[in-house]
């Protein structure tokens, strides 16, 4: 953690911890069941593979992009993985499903790094194919037939802690430690900021780029071998609308569209926030329609409120600048 | 003296059809700031660029500590000493101070980072440069003056043989100016080359210690700083270019059309107030930094909205762009690329985008109309191309400024702005703008010239207002010199204005 | 003139040349295949198309402004929903309007929430995508809304003489958004807010307005489209055309629309379209799945735009 960081983390997203407690608080009212261990347990077993997914996202966020194939990344990760650990083993099927996704991110890190076309239209472009190649491989059918080693990543516990959480926190110390201490970390800032600037320096912007989306394609792929253990099997339809809750989460947790901010603790709180909704508002018995529209609407304000914040920095820049004497 | 840290011999440098630097001599001793002097388009830039490796020279060599360099790329160049302090910021905004300063070479082993040995160099540099920001701080929060500090402390964190600054207190208080010297005092100490770019004559006289000045490409004369007079200096910058020919002064005067009362914008312009008058041909002149493109912007309703107000005709103009062209005015915007043409249209498209509701009944355009209309007004600026239905992005920079004129031409428009009108023009097409401009006054319309070209201002305009530092410091009628307008907008020296 | 004559016949090869393509390619699978050519399944062709090629309309309006919408197959879900249900309380015709007006509303807002409220297209209408399947299942329980009135069903199956009424009704649409983007000042400044907003603006464009106005245009063919659709499947569907959005996007990235906005022409619009459908067709022929016809979708998107690039028109010079 860098200097001040704890400060800027409890500054910056007080706001978002408020927001947890009060809907933690919330549903507490509603239903007695929510403030439970397990149901906590419930709701990070949940949030895991999402943070993955989000962190991912964040990565590319930061870069000054966006990836809107996430889902069907997820999905077809999934059916490879699937196929993989049913034919060649679990190693074989974690390794092929983090493979496949790091692939798929790569194509769209090519092509928008150094094709140059807009991310939007890239990824909106890798999703139906991803997603059109993971129907193919399995004609729509889930594949089932996983080993049990496969699923014990979803059920099993190390150190009483469950295997995804476990995956996602370490995941998620990883992440913070390259983005907040590596070169890779401070040139992506850098490039997503400023990218001219960043040039100017000296940093190859393009293969950097390109392997912000490699990295949240393998995150993506790390999400979808998650998903498939919790699920036993590998499922073409996976993870219909994680593009939202992913790029909500990484709004939520601080990340400009536009790029050059965002942090992985914040895309963290996000996520939670997301699955805290989710999971209250199944509690309480919300329909998952009337969910959706929830979502929807709460990363519209996300974004509203984070270009909010953008337009007082600015103004805020411009009054504190010495008026021209 | 020693061999110079910096010298260049016969540098040249062609661009098609200019000769942009013509066999420049130019040397810089150790713990010596040599100032540099000239018009836009002098060739100082194209002179630092060919220093620090963004062009390469045509002819000339290049020496630094007596061995021959050739700066391949701008990262070649810094390996070899030189370093730039740019004048529009090159800072990442998300990322701290530590970190801008040493983003291009980051301390620590393999991939990651030392973050503690960072802020800790960082510390003591911004400490002995007595500047008063945290290492972590990110940079966006910072005001623009401490950013250009920043600037500053990132060319000289490492070491540095030869710093050139480009306009260094464009956006500096006084007081910040004056820690820009300590420190330029201290760099002189440790034997380091320095390169100053600059219009503020009073600045040079109290930091430099020779003066060059170019022209046209050339070395006109390089001199001490104590047998460099105000008026030696302009003289030198001034001398007489290629003989233009402006048009013949209309030189009628009418009522006020356009009345600016005491306008101001933060950090751009303060308490600007004047009269344009019928068939007036105004010039709004500065240095960079003045203000000026400022002003032109927001007299067409356009950026921030300023405090005080602007009048035409008796009544006040709300500020939008659309206002702004419905009570006449037309704006011909100094970045012309961007904020002039949609260069993926064609040319008719473009030059008839802002007046198609004259040639529209409820919407519906007359396209029989409009062909012909636009035909007539190519011809009538003087337009070169093939067809009308050409994209725009494949004319001259000459061609494409006609197409902005002529826009406004077809709105009927009776104010116009026009910001650096000739700039990337060649001098056939500037002439023929020059004509376009008295055309339109005598037939009835007035203009504002904002240029810092200052033979065009004179040579065009009835009347010239200078800005320096965002407010106007003098006005002048026609007949005014060129080293008046010089003297006014970068400060006497002798006259104590500025830090 | 003798270049003058030579620049015009290249603009009318770049005009014209991809539907010659087009003929071949489809004189190719004939060859292979001669039912494909039969009058029965040139019809069909027109028939497919037709949905696509009022939804590429819409989608083509937010394009040229500069945006995205990548909402269009839930806000014509819950279009179709609407329409079957006002349909079946006040008639085929109520319903219609109650359609198009549900259209226009939803990109009336998506249009809003990116205008005012300043939130990049891409994800105003992700959102929009989310919030509005929420409202189509919310609307039907989750299930299809079934038995409009027998009347509903004409603009989807119906014939106009020979011809498939849908396919009139998307050629009635190609000719006024022609007239649109060619003949009217608000096309002119659609086109020019697409192409450089800077200038639009300080060209005397009522930016915003126009931005506005093109989701709202959106919306409402939009609507149109899932009208008849609904009209073709005789019902209202939660899921009515989920990947719509995509195969607009497609048909235009095919019909050589750059996608970075300000240009298009509604003879681009219709090759990509015909491209597109004419392919989905064929590949019906040789039995290729559905599925693989995603991925093309997909392919064929980020190929044409290369392909764009590599043919260095001034067009593609402009991106990047």
């Amino acid at each position: 953690m860098r200097k001040g960081a704890w400060v800027a983390l409890l500054g910056g997203r007080f706001s978002l911890l408020l927001i947890l407690l009060l809907m933690g608080l919330l549903f507490g009212q509603a239903d007695r069941h929510f403030l439970t261990v397990s149901n906590a347990v419930n709701v990070l077993l949940q949030a895991s593979p999402l943070l993955l997914a989000a962190i991912g996202q964040t990565i590319v966020i930061i870069s000054g992009g966006l990836d809107i194939s996430v889902a069907s990344n997820v999905a077809l990760s999934s059916v490879i993985s699937a196929s993989a650990a049913s034919a060649y083993g679990p190693l074989a099927g974690i390794a092929a499903g983090i493979g496949t996704g790091a692939a798929v991110g790569t194509v769209n890190g090519v092509l928008v790094s150094h094709y140059r076309i807009q991310p939007v239209i890239v990824t909106i472009a890798m999703l139906t194919f991803a997603r059109g190649l993971a129907f193919e491989l399995t004609d729509g059918f889930p594949i089932t037939g996983l080993p049990r080693s496969y699923t014990q990543l979803a059920w099993g516990k190390w150190f009483g802690v469950p295997m995804p959480i476990l995956i996602a926190g370490v995941i998620l110390l990883l992440v913070v430690f390259v983005m907040g201490r590596t070169r890779f970390g401070t040139y992506l800032y850098a490039i997503g900021s400023n990218e001219e600037a960043a040039r100017l320096v000296g940093i190859r912007t393009v293969p950097l780029k390109a392997a912000a989306y490699t990295a949240a394609g393998a995150l993506a792929g790390m999400a979808a071998v998650i998903y498939t253990a919790q699920a036993s099997s590998g499922q073409p339809t996976l993870a219909n609308g994680l593009e939202l809750s992913t790029i909500a989460a990484s709004v939520m947790g601080g990340a400009s569209i536009g790029g050059g901010t965002g942090t992985p603790i914040g895309t963290l709180l996000g996520t939670l926030i997301i699955s805290v909704l989710g999971n209250g508002m199944n509690i309480a018995g919300v329909t998952p329609y009337v969910q959706q529209v929830v979502l929807g609407t709460a990363i519209i304000l996300a974004v509203v409120w984070d270009r909010l914040h953008i337009s007082l920095v600015q103004a805020a820049r411009r009054k504190g600048e010495p008026a021209s004497q | 003296m020693g061999v110079p840290v910096l010298d260049m011999r016969g540098i040249s440098k062609r661009f098609p059809g200019v000769l942009a630097l013509d066999h420049v001599d130019f040397n810089v001793s150790a713990g010596e700031v040599h100032c540099l002097l000239g018009h836009n388009g002098a060739g100082k830039s194209t002179l630092m660029k060919v220093l620090s490796g963004v062009y390469a020279a045509d002819e000339g060599e290049i020496r630094i500590d007596g061995k021959s360099v050739t700066p391949r790329n701008p990262a070649h160049a810094r390996q070899l000493g030189i370093r730039t302090v740019f004048q529009e910021l090159s800072l990442v905004p998300a990322l701290s101070v530590a970190e801008n300063i040493f983003l291009e070479r980051l301390p620590g082993r393999s991939a990651w980072v030392d973050r503690r040995q960072m802020f800790k160099a960082v510390r003591e540099i911004l400490k002995s440069l007595d500047i008063d920001v945290r290492p972590e701080e990110p940079v966006y929060r910072l005001s623009l003056a401490t950013q250009q500090l920043i600037e500053i402390a990132r060319a000289i964190a490492f070491r540095a043989r030869v710093l050139i600054m480009d306009e260094p207190t464009a956006s500096l208080s006084s007081r910040e100016t004056e820690t820009l010297f300590r420190i330029i005092r201290r760099l002189k100490a440790e034997g380091v080359a320095v390169v100053y770019i600059s219009h503020r004559l009073e600045e040079i006289q109290s930091i430099g210690d020779r003066i060059t000045v170019m022209r046209d490409g050339r070395n006109v004369g390089t001199l001490r700083v104590e047998q460099a007079s105000t008026d030696t200096v302009v003289e030198l910058m001034l001398g007489r270019r290629l003989e233009e020919q402006y048009p013949a002064p209309v030189g009628r005067r009418g009522e006020p059309v356009l009345s600016v009362r005491d306008l101001s914008l933060a950090g751009a312009y303060e308490g600007v107030s004047f009269d344009l008058y019928h068939q007036e041909i105004l010039g709004i002149t500065g240095q960079v930094g003045a203000g000026v493109h400022e002003l032109a912007h927001s007299l067409f309703g356009h950026g921030p909205r300023p405090r005080g107000e602007i009048r035409i005709g008796g009544a006040r103009l709300p500020h939008s762009p659309r206002a702004a062209i419905r009570f006449g005015m037309g704006f011909i915007p100094e970045d012309r690329r961007n904020a002039g043409l949609v260069l993926k249209h064609a040319i008719r498209e473009n030059m008839a985008l802002p007046s198609l509701r004259l040639r529209a009944a409820y919407g519906w355009l007359k396209l029989g109309e409009e062909r012909r209309k636009m035909t007539e007004l190519a011809q009538a600026v003087g337009l070169r191309m093939t067809s009308l239905e050409q994209p725009i992005g494949l004319l001259s920079g000459g061609n494409q400024q006609k197409v902005v004129v002529a826009k406004w031409l077809a709105n009927r428009s009776r104010i116009l702005l026009f910001a650096e009108p000739t700039r990337g023009v060649d001098v056939g097409s500037r002439a023929e703008i020059y004509r376009l401009i008295a055309e339109q006054v005598a037939g009835g319309a007035s203009a504002i010239l904002f240029s810092s070209d200052l033979e065009e201002v004179v040579g065009m305009c009835d009347r010239i207002l200078v800005m320096r530092r965002g407010r106007i410091v003098g006005e002048l009628g026609r007949g005014a010199r060129e080293d008046q307008l010089l003297a006014l907008a970068v400060g006497r020296a002798d006259s104590g204005g500025g830090p | 003139m003798k270049e003058r004559g030579n620049a015009g016949a290249w603009y009318r090869w770049e005009a014209w040349g991809g539907f010659l393509f087009l003929a071949v390619a489809c004189l190719i699978v004939g060859l292979l295949k001669p039912r494909f050519l039969s009058p029965a399944n040139l019809l069909t062709i027109a028939q497919q198309a037709s949905p696509l090629l009022i939804a590429a309309v819409a989608q083509a309006f937010v394009v040229m402004a500069g945006e995205i919408d990548l909402s269009l197959g839930s806000a014509a879900a819950v279009i179709s929903m609407v329409a079957v249900m006002s349909a079946k309380s006040l008639g085929t015709v109520p319903g219609i309007l109650m359609g198009l007006l549900t259209g226009a509303s939803l990109g009336f807002l998506n249009g809003i929430v990116v205008t005012r409220l300043r939130v990049p297209a891409f994800i105003a209408t992700v959102g929009m995508l989310t919030y509005a399947q929420g409202i189509a299942l919310y609307l039907g329980g989750g299930v299809p809304i079934e038995f409009p009135p027998p009347s509903f069903a004409w603009p989807g199956q119906g014939f106009l003489g020979p011809l498939p009424a849908v396919t009139v009704i998307a050629a009635m649409v190609l000719i006024f958004v022609h007239l649109v983007l060619t003949r009217t000042v608000f096309g002119r400044h659609l086109r020019a807010t697409g192409g450089n907003r800077l200038v639009a603006l300080l060209s005397g464009v009522h930016v915003q307005r126009v931005r506005l106005a093109a989701f709202v245009l959106s919306g409402t063919f939009t609507g149109l489209s899932a009208i008849v659709l609904a009209s073709r499947v005789n019902s209202g569907q939660p899921y009515l055309y989920p990947s719509l959005p995509f195969e607009a996007i497609a048909a235009l990235a095919v019909g050589g629309i750059s996608l970075r906005g300000g240009e298009g022409t509604v003879r681009q619009i219709l090759l990509g379209v015909l491209i597109f459908s004419a392919m989905s067709n064929a590949l019906n022929f040789f039995a290729i799945s559905s599925y693989v016809q995603q991925m093309i979708t997909g392919a064929m998107t980020v190929l044409a735009l290369l392909f764009s690039r590599w043919q260095g028109l001034p067009r593609a010079k402009e991106g990047g």
